[in-house]
């Protein structure tokens, strides 16, 4: 598969995750084509070795939470998402308050319940101990108020 | 309160709003093109950044708001802005915006202030150390040795390869100790480790032929790995491991009990009197996990395993979270966090400072939301970094413990609080 195919047949996919990771439309494009600039200088090697979605996801959640917010301070947004979901308002309360989160614990978020990535990989893919993950879990879902039916996720 | 599936639907309808991707390719295209002339600006941007730093603006929490009763110094309110954060919930919550002229590295804390950046209030123990090394392998501190050293775990994509490493934050050497192995299970090379000035210990996790199970490795600094035990089912998850002289002590999550061997080899032993307990700095145990997670459940008692004692820790009416070392608790109730002595004296309320759900570490220090609130001297000391400081949860909330964040880019910054002197 070249690197233009990849890019037509995930594009859509990447860029649902990168909004729901950034919140935003804008933000979400220019984490994604980031991403995929990167994956692009990488891509003979990442085609051959390894799982090209998988790395530029990963490369998605690490910007996110690192040299990504540098760029752009903590932008909110009041904005929830036009579409059929608004006309439930409790999904629409819960998508704003997403955006009053600290990226790092949105990320974690997204990671656990968009993903659905057990905690271990979580704490893989951004760098950090899964004790980091379970707290900042458990500081999202306080936050959000919701009630967490499991200590972690995929835990040994 | 609202369930996970609600949390997983918002998510999943939120995600089908996200833009087309009809640009997606020339975007890329463009970004390409712009990368070249980014390149070249590299330097100039670098440069910018060093004035900036120069002028540290740190946000931090109204010290006004934190009713003193553990000791405290008498000095006096540095003036602050108070701005909006924006509301997590319907009623927003106050923060305040403290903007403070940053001296030249290495000087004394600035005054009598009582929120201070970490760097100005205890220049020993903050360091910075590359956060990757010469093959782009990403470093991840995993608790302090002593004042001047840090285990590191270095590790190449997806952590199935890694190496243990030394940081001397001295002479600024990284040293190599082993590379952890998994015998042919797939799972975390590391994930709960612990050192001391001599032996470091670690488990993996993986399964092998369907089943879980955890191995429990050490090493002296400066030899080789052997495989000390592997467990399986219920004792197998590990929610705290230290190190006591030549011995190795651990806790189980799900059942609670404290186990110990000898780091030469033997038969792990089951303390008497500990069970249901859990390890939270040797030989401190309590009766709920001491690693930060998502319960709420109080610790309701503090036992010393090595005299055989136990004390009651006071819990306050509505009191969530309680976590306590041998002396101090932090908690939260309805109305934010607080900080008290395990009898239920010197109650200190955080609640503008944003504690976190874990006994203080060294028995002293509350990691609150920007950084670290100081039991002994009533100061917080600042990270100013722009998301926050993670912990490296190696060590906490025992002697290893320390705090690293991302600085500029490349480079981590770390507070070692095992370098804090001792308060006067």
């Amino acid at each position: 598969m070249e690197f233009e195919d990849f890019v037509r047949a995930r594009g859509p996919a990447l860029l649902r995750y990168g909004y729901v990771l950034t919140g935003n439309a804008d933000d979400a494009a220019d984490l994604v084509q980031e991403a995929l600039l990167k994956l692009s200088d990488s891509w003979p090697r990442v085609r051959n070795k390894d799982n090209p979605e998988s790395y530029v996801r990963t490369t998605m959640a690490r910007q996110h939470v690192s040299w990504w917010r540098r760029r752009r301070r903590e932008q909110l947004t009041d904005d929830p998402p036009e579409g059929s979901y608004t006309d439930d308002p409790a999904f629409g309360e819960l998508w704003k308050e997403l955006a009053t989160l600290p990226r790092r614990q949105r990320a974690v978020i997204v990671l656990r319940y968009y993903e659905d990535l057990p905690d271990q990989e979580i704490a893989d893919i951004l760098g950090i101990s899964r004790g980091t993950v379970r707290s900042q879990a458990f500081h999202a879902l306080n936050a959000l108020r919701v009630k967490p039916t499991v200590l972690e996720r995929g835990r040994a | 309160m609202r369930t996970e599936d609600e949390l997983v639907e918002a998510l999943r309808s939120a995600a089908g709003r996200a833009p087309g991707a009809d640009e997606l390719l020339a975007g890329v295209a463009r970004r390409r093109r712009r990368r070249t002339r980014r390149r070249v600006s590299a330097l100039a941007a670098a440069a910018a950044v060093v004035v900036v730093a120069a002028g540290v603006r740190g946000v931090v929490w109204d010290p006004g708001g934190v009713d003193a009763v553990a000791p405290t110094s008498s000095a006096p309110r540095p003036t602050v802005t108070r701005t909006l954060a924006p509301p997590p919930t319907a009623e927003p919550r106050p923060t305040v915006t403290l903007t403070i002229t940053a001296r030249p590295t290495g000087s004394a804390p600035p005054g009598r202030s009582k929120v201070v950046p970490a760097e100005m209030l205890w220049p020993g123990a903050y360091f910075t150390m590359p956060a990757r090394d010469a093959d782009g392998w990403r470093r991840r501190p995993i608790m302090g040795i002593g004042a001047a050293e840090v285990l590191l775990f270095a590790s190449g994509p997806g952590e199935k390869t890694g190496r243990l490493e030394v940081y001397d934050s001295v002479t600024g050497e990284i040293r190599a100790v082993t590379t952890p192995r998994t015998d042919g299970m797939t799972g975390a090379l590391v994930q709960v480790a612990a050192a001391d000035g001599e032996n470091l210990v670690w488990t993996s996790y993986g399964e092998k032929d369907g089943t879980s199970l955890r191995q429990i490795w050490t090493a002296p600094l400066t030899g080789k790995a052997k495989l000390l035990a592997t467990v399986s089912g219920l004792g197998s998850d590990i929610d705290m491991m230290q190190l006591d002289g030549d011995h190795v002590v651990w806790s189980e999550r799900s059942r609670g009990g404290v186990w110990r061997m000898p780091l030469a080899g033997g038969t792990p032993r089951r303390l008497p009197g500990g069970d249901g307990l859990h390890l939270v700095d040797w030989p401190v145990a309590g009766d709920v996990a001491a690693d930060p997670g998502p319960s709420v459940r109080n610790q309701t008692l503090i036992a010393d395993l090595t005299r055989g004692t136990k004390a009651a820790v006071a819990v306050p009416p509505g009191a969530k979270g309680l976590r306590c070392g041998r002396t101090w608790c932090t908690g939260h109730d309805d109305k934010g966090g607080f900080l008290q002595r395990f009898d239920g004296t010197a109650v200190t309320r955080l609640d503008a400072l944003g504690s976190s759900a874990q006994a203080p570490a060294r028995d002293r220090f509350v990691y609150v939301r920007d950084g670290v609130y100081d039991i002994a001297t009533g100061k917080v000391a600042v990270i100013d970094a722009d998301d926050g400081a993670w912990f490296a949860d190696g060590g906490a909330p025992g002697p290893g413990s320390i705090l690293y964040w991302e600085n500029e880019r490349g480079t981590l910054g770390v507070l070692n609080l095992a370098a804090v002197p001792p308060a006067q």
